[in-house]
């Protein structure tokens, strides 16, 4: 073998798969066709465009800085690649009480917004693809038992409602106590970085997690865009019935 | 000087020893901080695994989240450990197989700094929450050119060596090295700038598939065919018998080359991207065995050809165990890249623990073969206590046949199925993890004493306190005579048969 | 040894710029490879507002061909028809008197029974404002959506 054989060798061998497998499709994923809703099965024509809400672009950035995509992920595979789609909660919910079954897996555009996708490495926590709207539920089943327990609207529970945005800092900023709490286990670690001390004036603040001896522990700058992009990580809105997995036909579009 | 022992062998031997001279400074300087990395890298690991199973365990200490060890962990561990380690060798090795002096020491010891410069503050910034988060490029974004200039002030040393050397047999580690050489900076830059730089050029699905293809290309077209390079060396160079076959090596290299840049996408099986790239890269990750039996029955082979060798050799018994690490990680990298089997194992400890496996079982038993054998010729000095090498390589092998073992299959499959399993809740998912988060502590920290008394005597011998002698150190157990093998001339030793060699 | 006649310094500062440029070379790849495969990234906000401009143009069009006369044509008889006030108005005529000049300066578009197709047609125009009171209230404002009660 020649010096010169060998490098034409090399040159194809590796020049091959980076265009056909990296260089190629990193191109072309840019102008990937928008998906259409179909008259048929829709009810409706038009580009469908995925909406997000919350800071979508810092919080997914400071989500993968502080390494939390090592221990979940945000991703529902197709059944040839894993259970995940049954799993009530992950990639949707199987009786969603206004929607249906919104259950289906992960598209490309579910991390639009983001500048990369925090697809994550293990599952060493939960999925968090649909965080957000696990979160709803959870503060609406809670509403519901209280308004019943308090015997008032639903509407009308004021301070007895289930503050989402406390829950998050909460967890974020010492989830052994909430797993105590709650009798659940996790191996979440304390994230105090997203908090700040600053002694109390006046009234407490809202959103402290904790006060001791007029110093509260509130959100900075950086719990505050975590944990926006954490309660608006929801993925069961309404997509093109292509993509439903199992979409109610009879439900529509609601 | 007498004229008369002007012979071609004196004067090779003249060579190689102004060759050794020359690159005394750089070499000892990649070693030594690369093992210091090393540790450093292992310590955050056992933070990180301690975390896991006990996530009160330094609770409080923001700099010491779980996400950020980890990433800290193995930026150390890649860039600080395996880079240096890998630099070294190559640098050494290539002008060894070329005979040719370094003239650009100093350069190139300047450099190390500057790299070891460059992980430092990465992984202080890491730590503090700035990195990129990006997998396996977790340094911040302003680090990554600075690296890629300076792997370039390391690397064309070793290219010109090549171009220059004096014609006739290219030997196969030096087609390794040169691949290594050419591949590196294309694997670097297209993954940098595909996963990092054009953040927000591109779909943020792509980002992340280049980091995934980033860092399979980067520990096969890399990490591995350095350690090969290495193995290729030691292996006919202790025993003193040629490569068992010079065309399996060739086809090897070859096998290696049109697979390994294929691998990588099946990571994201079932993830939105292309289908064909998650099923191209499975398959191309189960042909991987393909090179790697080859490269084993080579080594293997001619290893076997001086059982002695291998038992009282220190830098063959590493490198034979680096090859055995190489077919366990192939056939672990198989097994767990079919589909049916991904998905327990594809976001379970499986996949970490694979890494582990061919970083320390692989790559890192390698680089501890090539360096027990480079060493003692740049300092000039022999290794001081057999017991020492000895309690180094029992300790990594079980720390890391504990880790491959029940963190990656065990781990890998019993966490995986019960994640599978949807009727489980997460609170049996981490009941399920402890015991295997355990084992990985436990194996990291067997690992770490290892590294640790590998580090002590790497830095006895870089003060240059080694024995002075002509006798090499070898594992026996006080045989006829000193306890240090016969006397003798040190690469007559080495090469224990009287046909000599003409590396 | 004979000395190596491969070993020359044009060799070795030859083998440095070709290496470098090959560095060079991979960048440029990927860079030409990020511009120009595929020019246009996918933006679904222009697609929407495609579609949007569909909309607007239907929309203009019908409410074009619905306005069959010209509206100056007609101020007179609008004129005339205020004038005239319908008998079961609790309006007196003074007051239709005094609101008439007020009419006038607006050439606004005057709810004329034929312009109320309009709306109808086009799905997004809110059909709210149209029929009620021409002219105090602005006369180009497009902000009429909420009821005045």
């Amino acid at each position: 073998m020649t010096v010169k054989t060998f490098f034409y060798g090399l040159i194809a061998s590796f020049g091959i798969p980076w265009l056909i497998m990296l260089a190629v499709p990193f191109a072309s994923m840019r102008s990937q066709e928008a998906p259409q809703f179909d008259e048929s099965k829709d009810e409706k024509t038009g580009v469908f465009q995925p909406m997000y809400s919350g800071r979508r672009g810092t919080g997914s950035l400071i989500y993968r800085q502080e390494g939390c995509a090592v221990c979940h992920t945000q991703v529902t595979r197709p059944t040839y690649a894993g259970n995940d789609v049954f799993r009530e909660g992950q990639g949707g919910f199987a009786k969603d009480e206004v929607r249906g079954d919104t259950r289906r897996i992960s598209m490309p555009f579910d991390y639009n917004g983001e500048d990369y996708a925090n697809i994550g490495e293990s599952r060493i926590g939960p999925d968090l693809g649909n965080y957000g709207r696990r979160l709803e539920v959870k503060a609406a089943a809670y509403n519901k038992a209280k308004a019943e327990e308090l015997g008032l609207d639903i509407d009308k529970l004021g301070e007895h409602a289930f503050n989402i945005e406390l829950a998050v800092y909460r967890h974020l900023f010492d989830p052994q106590i909430n797993a105590k709490k709650h009798m659940l286990k996790t191996n979440c670690p304390s994230n105090s970085r997203f908090f700040d001390e600053a002694g109390v004036m006046g009234q407490e603040s809202d959103l402290a997690v904790a006060v001791v001896d007029g110093v509260e522990v509130v959100p900075n700058d950086r719990g505050r865009a975590i944990m926006s992009y954490l309660i608006n990580l929801k993925r069961d809105g309404e997509v093109p019935a292509s993509m439903q997995y199992g979409r109610d036909k009879e439900k529509g579009s609601k | 000087m007498s004229t008369e022992t002007n012979s071609p062998y004196l004067e090779d031997t003249q060579l190689r020893a102004d060759i050794d001279r020359s690159l005394r400074h750089p070499v000892m300087f990649f070693f030594t901080s690369g093992a210091a990395w090393l540790a450093v890298s292992l310590v955050l690991g056992i933070l990180f695994s301690a975390k896991v199973h006990s996530p009160g365990f330094l609770d409080g200490c923001s700099f010491l989240n779980t996400g950020v060890l980890y990433q800290a962990h193995l930026s150390t561990m890649i860039y600080g450990w395996g880079a240096q380690a890998a630099f070294g060798v190559i640098i050494w090795l290539m002008s060894r197989l070329s005979r040719q002096e370094c003239k650009a020491s100093g350069l190139i010891l300047t450099a190390g700094h500057v790299w070891n410069a460059c992980i430092a503050i990465g992984t202080i910034r890491i730590l503090m929450g700035e990195g990129s988060g990006v997998a396996w490029m977790y340094f911040p974004k302003f680090i990554w050119p600075v690296l890629l200039a300076i792997y370039f002030f390391i690397g064309i040393w070793a290219v010109i060596a090549f171009r220059v050397r004096r014609g006739g047999h290219i030997y196969i580690s030096q087609w390794y090295l040169m691949a290594t050489l050419f591949w590196f900076p294309w694997v670097f830059i297209s993954g940098h700038l595909f996963a990092i730089g054009y953040l927000g050029e591109g779909h943020e699905m792509m980002a992340t598939a280049a980091s995934a293809w980033y860092r399979s290309a980067l520990m096969f077209l890399f990490f591995t065919p350095v350690a090969i390079a290495s193995a290729y060396y030691i292996a006919p160079k202790v025993t003193g018998r040629p490569v068992y076959s010079y065309n399996l090596a060739l086809f090897g290299f070859w096998a290696l080359a049109i697979v390994g840049p294929w691998t990588g996408f099946q990571r994201l099986m079932g993830a939105p991207i292309p289908s064909f790239m998650q099923f191209l890269s499975a398959g191309a990750a189960i042909l991987m065995l393909i090179p790697a039996i080859a490269v084993a029955i080579n080594i293997l082979k001619t290893a076997s050809a001086k059982k002695d060798a291998m038992a009282h050799s220190p830098s063959l018994r590493f490198t034979v165990a680096g090859v055995v690490g190489l077919l366990v990680f192939a056939a672990l990298g198989a097994l767990m890249s079919v589909p049916g089997v991904m998905k327990y194992t594809q976001f379970s400890t499986a996949q970490y623990g694979l890494e582990i496996t061919g970083l320390l079982g692989f790559f890192s038993m390698c680089m501890y073969g090539a360096i027990y054998f480079i060493v003692p010729r740049i300092t000039n000095r022999e290794w001081i206590s057999v017991g020492l090498i000895r309690q180094h390589f029992w300790l990594t092998v079980y720390g890391v046949l504990f880790i491959a073992i029940f963190y990656t299959l065990g781990g890998g499959f019993l966490h995986g199925e019960i994640l599978e399993n949807v009727n489980e809740s997460q609170d049996s998912a981490y009941t399920r993890l402890f015991p295997y988060a355990v084992s990985l502590t436990t194996g990291f920290i067997f690992i770490l004493i290892a590294t640790f008394f590998f580090c002590c005597h790497l830095l006895l011998m870089w003060l240059r306190l080694g024995r002075r002698s002509s006798h090499p150190t070898l594992l026996v157990r006080h045989a006829h005579g000193s306890p240090h093998g016969p006397e003798g001339d040190l690469d007559k030793l080495e090469n224990l048969d009287s046909n000599l060699s003409t590396h | 040894m004979e000395p190596n006649l491969r070993d020359t310094p044009l060799r070795r500062f030859n083998t440095f710029w070709w290496g470098l440029a090959l560095f060079v070379v991979f960048g440029i790849a990927c860079f030409f490879l990020r511009t120009f495969v595929n020019d246009e990234m996918t933006d679904v906000d222009k697609e929407r507002g495609q579609e949007r401009l569909v909309k607007k143009d239907k929309v203009e069009a019908a409410q074009a061909a619905a306005l069959k006369v010209d509206p100056t044509s007609v101020f007179d008889k609008l004129q005339n028809t205020l004038n005239a006030a319908p008998a079961a108005s609790a309006v007196a005529s003074p007051e239709a008197a005094e609101m008439a000049p007020a009419a006038e300066p607006t050439p606004a578009p005057a709810p004329a029974a034929p312009v109320e197709e309009a709306p109808a047609e086009a799905p997004t125009v809110t059909p709210a404002p149209a029929p009620v009171t021409p002219a105090p209230a602005a006369p180009a404002e497009p902000v009429a959506p909420t009821n005045p009660e």
